[in-house]
């Protein structure tokens, strides 16, 4: 769709026009193309190669997972051996209430490594799961950081960046 | 939380994992769903006006598009709280920030343009606050990131 030399420039201005979201409306890739001066079709063309390269995580609704009966929700800081990570991965892929799952920097006085973000519908819930996966996989050093209060949690604006 | 009727449920997993990449998404939704074009558009407006749907779009993952990331805990004294979260909230890649129990009672997410710049930020940050303990812990590994919800 660009030539080479101005690839970054090109695909730095898709992405700030695919960012801003899709309108709800018959035809809303339509706006998106015109803006970029290209048609709905090679916009399309454009989004399916970006997921397939994988620029784009997946295309579609973000949802509020508190507006959909998931009230409750607890991040979890692991202590997980290197070599136990794998293992430890597969245990979190198979448990639809876990939405992140992130290996980290540590530190002599943070040995915690791993971390997961899990979600249901009562914190009962939540700690269930923390324990289905601490008994699966035999580790008990875990750390629970609840949620006191919400001071920020927005859309990343790439204009403001 | 409100409750869904079988169409709004059907809908939101679609929008979700098989939003439709094609001229009129919608009536394509419409199609599958068997209702009309009108009553889909209807519908996803009112979920998004419910603040059900926070948006329809790409989740772009940021470091391939060459922005860097990371997450930061960081203690302060109670007394603090409300001083550190006004100067980290006026960052503009500042996404999410929580009060948390434990140890580190903050935490923050920052995204920056280049790992140049994200360190010099989080710099600027510590200057500003002087944390009593400050952990930045980018990550090395996504193990599992699915952002999706079945109804």
């Amino acid at each position: 769709m660009h030539a080479k030399s101005n690839y970054k420039a090109a695909d730095d201005r898709i992405i700030r026009c695919l960012h801003r979201g899709l309108a709800i409306e018959s035809r809303p890739f339509l706006t998106l193309a015109q803006e970029l001066g290209t048609t709905e079709d090679e916009l399309l063309e454009v989004i399916r190669s970006l997921i397939a390269n994988g620029f784009i995580r997946r295309y579609g609704a973000v949802v509020r997972h508190e507006k959909v009966g998931y009230s409750s929700n607890v991040l979890v800081a692991w202590n997980i051996p290197e070599e136990r990570i794998d293992e430890f991965e597969a245990v979190i892929q198979g448990l639809t209430e876990v939405s992140h799952g992130y290996e980290r920097v540590s530190y002599p006085e943070w040995r915690y490594n791993v971390y997961t973000m899990i979600h249901g519908h009562s914190k009962d819930e939540c700690l269930g799961v923390v324990e289905r996966i601490s008994s699966a996989i035999e580790i008990k050093e875990y750390t629970l950081l609840f949620t006191k209060r919400e001071f920020k949690k927005r859309k990343l604006d790439l204009e403001g960046l | 939380m409100r409750t869904f009727d079988a169409i709004d449920s059907q809908l939101i997993n679609l929008l979700q994992h098989d939003f439709p990449l094609a001229k009129e998404p919608y009536k394509e939704l419409a199609t599958r769903l068997d209702i009309p074009e009108d009553e889909i558009l209807g519908r996803v407006r009112r979920l998004k006006t419910d603040g059900v749907i926070r948006e329809i779009g790409p989740i772009f993952n940021l470091k391939m598009i060459g922005l860097a990331s990371t997450l930061i805990a960081l203690r302060v004294p109670e007394h603090a709280v409300d001083r550190a979260v006004q100067i980290i909230n006026s960052y503009a890649g500042v996404t999410h920030n929580y009060e948390r129990e434990g140890t580190y009672n903050i935490w923050f997410t920052l995204t920056a343009s280049s790992e140049e710049g994200l360190a010099a930020t989080l710099e600027e940050m510590k200057g500003k606050i002087h944390p009593l303990r400050w952990l930045v812990v980018p990550v090395k590994r996504v193990l599992k990131l699915k952002t999706n919800f079945t109804l």
